[in-house]
């Protein structure tokens, strides 16, 4: 990220904070823990030749939701297996750190920033995204059920890889159910990334379906 | 109601039997059926068989109810003079007794205020049993007196209780009836022991003399118990169900749509396989289900803002009330009491 971007977010964050302070007093504060397990895919098409590698991918968050604003830390792991033109297993892993902020129920905006890295005996790749993106939610029924859709952009990309990668698009949706204070979530995420050259010089793309478990632990505890 | 009460005292204090057959509690409730079957005579029989056989220890309301009753009902026979005796027993067995203008002859009214003045009798009725405030309560003595005068009430240690001295009499100009307080303040008021009340009362016609014994002892804090929450049958209902509504089955099955979307749009062709369309498929199909199961299954819930209120008031009324009581418990517990109770007679 350049110089005079980190600037202007300072900036911006200076401008926003006493709008945000406002906005949270008196606001409780929701901790939560995610328990994910699902299934990843990541497909290249380089050298024109489509390599697909998948498996089962295990994660957890922490997120704290304080009023409008929900920040979150995301780990995932998963050993990813051939499944076309390639025969290297390869061991992943994702770090993910978001935060959104919500100034509707139905309308959220978010960032994050992202590494993953792919290892196998003879590769090594790592890969630092930061995107931002919009979120729509709905209830079905009541707020118990809910299902929600998401586009993001993600501008920086850095990959090392053999092509100089540009930018990625992303896109989730999926429908959670809220019971007390356990959340139940189906979700289904997807990011392309493009590179410098085009489709002949390399494309990627990575997915993954989960599911989703979640405690919610209200703090503090509610007064009687 | 009078005769139940009668019935149930005299249990308590085990009258012992007046004839071999008949309870004293009996034979009054015999007299007071004859008196309203209107039978005096038979009532006079049966009233002065009543207390000639009553023991000394005798509960003294039934003694006092047994004088009372067989004096108007003497009065009523025209026999006045064993009337006034009565009506004179009776003063001095209860000297607070008055009789209500609304429910007596006022000529019964009068021959029972002369009787009253022709007797010397002072009575004296405390708490029986209560926590007066160490630092600042005062225990407070009802006096009753047959005819004007001067009561002098006092307190003393009880012979051997080991307690403080006596106590500066209150002197009292009293008419008929008067209420005289003492201070259990540490300074000048009583320590934990037992104690006589004594009261003597003088009027133009003679001197009378009463008394008591009590205790004064520490008393533990009584702490008084949080309030239980309201019933839930208190509560009004917070919501109803709507009408259906085809909201959530159009977001269920747009979100659905958009789900198996993302890979067709976003993916790049070269890479798009069979996988990546089944997995978005499987969660569009879900989440489309889902809508669509909540359209035809679910109402949407409407609120009841009145209703949610008035909850709202009901509950913080009870916070309240158990804060007060919260209060209440913490202000006993840094206050010292005295718990000053009558005890019988040594």
């Amino acid at each position: 990220m350049s110089r005079a971007a980190l600037y202007v977010a300072a900036l911006g964050a200076g401008f926003l904070s006493p709008v945000v302070v406002r906005a949270q007093e008196s606001r409780r504060i929701e901790v939560s823990v995610h328990a994910i397990a699902g299934s990843a895919r990541s497909r290249v098409f380089f050298a024109d030749t489509l390599e697909a590698i998948g498996g089962g991918w295990f994660g957890g968050t922490v997120a704290v939701k304080a009023g409008r604003f929900t920040g979150s830390i995301t780990g995932f792991r998963g050993t990813l297996s051939p499944i076309v033109n390639t025969s290297f297993e390869r061991v992943a892993g994702q770090v993910d750190a978001a935060v959104r902020f919500e100034p509707r129920s139905w309308l959220g905006f978010q960032a994050t920033y992202s590494v993953r890295a792919f290892r196998s005996a003879s590769l090594y790749q790592r890969w630092t995204m930061l995107g931002t993106g919009v979120r729509f939610s709905g209830p079905l029924v009541d707020s118990t059920v809910r299902v929600y859709l998401s586009a993001s952009y993600l501008p920086f990309v850095s990959a090392r890889v053999e092509a100089s990668a540009q930018h990625g698009l992303g896109a989730d949706a999926g429908v959670s159910a809220t019971l007390a204070l356990w959340t139940l979530a189906l979700n289904y995420h997807f990011e392309r990334y493009d590179f410098a050259g085009g489709a002949s010089a390399r494309l990627e793309e990575f997915d993954w379906l989960g599911l989703q478990v979640a405690y919610r632990i209200p703090w503090p505890p509610r007064q009687r | 109601m009078r005769v139940a009460l009668l019935l149930a005292v005299s249990f308590l204090f085990g009258l012992g039997p007046l004839e071999a057959q008949i309870r004293p509690e009996e034979l009054l409730a015999r007299a007071v059926a004859m008196s309203d079957a209107g039978e005096p005579e038979r009532t006079v029989e049966l009233l002065r068989q009543l207390l000639n056989g009553l023991p000394a220890g005798a509960a003294p309301p039934l003694r006092r109810e047994a004088h009372l009753r067989l004096a108007m009902t003497s009065w009523s026979l025209g026999l006045l003079d064993s009337a006034a005796v009565h009506f004179q027993a009776v003063v001095r067995a209860d000297p607070f007794l008055r009789l209500d203008p609304d429910d007596y002859n006022p000529e019964l009214l009068t021959a029972f205020d002369a009787a009253r003045r022709t007797v010397i009798a002072v009575g004296v009725r405390p708490s029986l049993d209560t926590l007066v405030d160490a630092r600042t309560g005062r225990w407070q003595v009802a006096v009753a007196v047959s005819q004007p005068g001067q009561v002098r009430v006092r307190l003393a240690p009880a012979t051997g209780s080991g307690g403080g001295p006596e106590t500066r009499p209150v002197v009292l100009a009293v008419e008929s009836n008067a209420i005289a307080s003492f201070a259990v303040a540490d300074s000048d008021g009583l320590a934990p022991g037992t104690y006589r009340l004594l009261v003597d009362y003088s009027a133009p016609a003679g001197t009378a003399a009463s008394g008591l014994s009590f205790e004064v002892a520490q008393a533990t804090t009584d702490s008084l118990a949080h309030e239980p929450p309201p019933a839930d049958s208190l509560f009004r209902l917070e919501f109803r169900w709507g009408p259906r509504s085809r909201g959530p089955l159009l977001r269920g099955v747009g979100v659905g749509v958009g789900a198996v979307a993302i890979p067709l749009l976003l993916g790049h062709h070269q890479l798009r396989t069979g996988s990546t369309t089944t997995r978005a498929l499987f969660v569009g199909a879900t989440v489309s289900i889902a809508g669509i199961a909540a359209h035809f299954l679910g109402r949407p819930k409407q609120l009841l803002p009145e209703n949610i209120e008035y909850n709202r008031a009901l509950r913080s009324a009870w916070e309240e009330r158990n804060g007060s009581i919260i209060a209440t418990n913490a202000a006993r517990r840094t206050t010292p009491m005295l718990r000053v109770h009558v005890v019988p007679e040594p």
